[in-house]
């Protein structure tokens, strides 16, 4: 085999043949896998044992493959797998796959597209709902493994001498995400956790944090004035412009209500720096 | 030591687990050493790696990754055994670990650990890329046999022979998971004693030891269960060419708690016998 076939291609085949969806038959016979190899060529390639036929031992991997995809997008993604249940999930996961196949040497990365294949997969029941569960889960999972910042300490914040706050930009942590969703996920997440009752998955908007404080990844449903700000500062918009963001809000925001989210927001460790001009 | 590359014997450690993070954070058990799933530990600020750093004080860390992907035809990630390298600094990891094996090709990754053909064409490629992935890490890698599930007809060679060549070649260390050369001598149907007897004992640095699936026909290396007594018998003899070397119970499926875990491992000091960890030199990898 070696002096017909070289090592890069034999691997194209198999990589072809093992990551197929249906049966180890349906992959050897696909076209990706016949651009490489024709399937009558198989018992020139792998050896039969005394128990199982070439196919047979080349299907151990084909099966272990689809399983191994289920089990690590339905470690990222339990609401996603819980609300459409085990069937569908996993056929799901495998035109994803196909869609999105890994790229990397960590399976935590394996999800990262995944609520825009949900947005985008035309025939999937409540996609709007199942779209945006997999945004707020994906969130968590972003949260989760973020690089660890410095937090900015409430001292550091009254240090800002008064004529620098015009060209002031507050630099959010690396673990912390905000999304818009317009069904109540986060309740539905937390039942799922909590093994209670599921709340009803009417259209509701929320404005969601996420964020991780110490080790732990927290959740907040903010108002829309609140998110909108912190939104505004997490783009780098300088705090007079984040304000001016806000100027269709009625009643006006107020001093007060500023100082209220800051300090809260400090509280929180969402700030890692406050950017300063020349600095 | 009995091994080239003067690394220590360990003594007996288990898997470094997320299901066992709050019972050893909160005890500190008495064991001997952890070995950490470096992939785990790579592109994550968040509790895993605060964990591990954690663990790092205070016992010695090995690292065992799964995707280095030594057998693949596309080029060696050298961004990723970069990260490894920083991450065994971080950890002051005694060694680090891979399988003999590919993962994907393409820029495609099916995160399983695919056989290679052991031929002198595959032989030429491995042994280049390990030289390669041991100046990146500026230490020796070690390799591990792989379970397998099927045989290429091209090959020319038995596993044995090829990973005996290979380590010789490339000047490697070598990781003998002796559950998986009783998985593949089933599956494949080869004497398992004659294996391991191929090995070149003294690049032998660390012993594996896992529980499996045996479905009739074949066997999955599922790491879901206890010991069989077939493997003990194949690691007191493989103990009997290597003499003391670090050894580990790998538990990563229906995971029970840390305890019952740990005192299947510690059944390797039993079938280890005479070969038992020095007091001195486990303090020295302190």
């Amino acid at each position: 085999m070696s002096a017909e076939l070289p090592l890069e291609r034999v691997q194209r085949w198999m990589l072809e043949v093992v990551t197929q969806p249906g049966s180890v038959r349906d992959a050897l016979a696909s076209p990706p896998a016949r651009r490489e190899i024709e399937r009558e060529r198989l018992p020139e390639l792998i050896l039969p044992s005394r128990t199982l036929s070439s196919e047979q031992r080349l299907g151990v991997y084909h099966d272990m493959y689809m399983l191994r995809m289920v089990e690590a997008l339905e470690f990222d993604y339990p609401g996603v797998a819980k609300l459409l249940g085990h069937a569908r999930f996993h056929r799901l996961v495998e035109g994803y796959v196909g869609a999105f196949p890994s790229r990397s040497y960590t399976l935590n990365r394996l999800g990262d597209h995944l609520p825009e294949y949900i947005a985008s997969h035309g025939a999937m029941p409540r996609r709007a709902l199942l779209a945006d569960l997999a945004r707020f889960e994906l969130a968590i999972t972003l949260a989760f493994d973020a690089a660890r910042s410095a937090t900015l300490s409430p001292e550091a914040i009254l240090s800002v001498p008064a004529e620098a706050w015009a060209e002031a930009r507050f630099r959010t942590i690396d673990a912390l995400q905000l999304l818009r969703v317009d069904y109540p996920v986060d309740d539905y997440l937390q039942s799922i956790k909590d093994g209670g009752t599921r709340p009803p998955l009417r259209k509701a908007t929320r404005w969601i944090l996420v964020f991780r404080s110490e080790l732990s990844v927290r959740r907040v449903a903010l108002s829309k004035r609140e998110w909108t700000m912190l939104e505004a500062l997490h783009e780098g918009l300088t705090l007079p412009a984040a304000v001016d963001r806000m100027s269709a809000f009625r009643p006006r925001i107020s001093e007060t209500e500023l100082f209220t989210w800051f300090r809260e927001w400090t509280r929180m460790g969402l700030f890692s720096a406050i950017e300063l001009a020349g600095s | 030591m009995n091994n080239r590359f003067n690394l220590p014997d360990l003594g007996v450690g288990i898997g470094l687990r997320t299901t066992h993070f709050s019972h050893i954070l909160g005890t500190w058990p008495s064991i001997d050493w952890f070995e950490a799933l470096t992939e785990n530990f790579l592109d994550t600020g968040g509790r895993p790696a605060w964990v591990l750093d954690q663990v790092a004080e205070r016992y010695p860390i090995v690292l065992h990754g799964v995707s280095l992907s030594i057998g693949s035809s596309d080029p060696l990630d050298t961004a990723y055994l970069a990260k490894v390298r920083a991450l065994a600094q971080r950890t002051r990891a005694v060694w680090v670990s891979d399988h003999l094996c590919w993962t994907g090709v393409s820029g495609r990754n099916t995160h399983d650990l695919l056989p290679l053909p052991y031929d002198e064409q595959t032989l030429r490629h491995v042994v280049a890329r390990v030289k390669q992935a041991s100046d990146v890490l500026e230490r020796p890698l070690v390799l591990e046999n792989p379970s397998s599930y099927l045989e290429f007809a091209s090959s020319s060679m038995p596993e044995h022979e090829f990973l005996a060549r290979l380590a010789e070649e490339s000047d490697c260390g070598l990781l003998l998971d002796v559950n998986n050369v009783y998985v593949s001598s089933f599956n494949h149907g080869f004497d398992p004693v004659e294996y391991i007897d191929a090995i070149p004992s003294d690049r032998v640095v660390q012993h594996h030891l896992a529980g499996h699936t045996n479905n009739g026909t074949h066997i999955v290396d599922t790491h879901d269960d206890f010991v069989i007594d077939e493997v003990w018998a194949l690691y007191r003899h493989a103990v009997s060419r290597t003499g003391a070397v670090s050894t580990l119970l790998e538990w990563d499926a229906n995971i029970p708690a840390f305890d019952v875990v740990h005192a299947e491992a510690l059944k390797a000091l039993e079938h280890r016998g005479p070969h038992t960890l020095s007091g001195s030199e486990a303090a020295h990898v302190r």
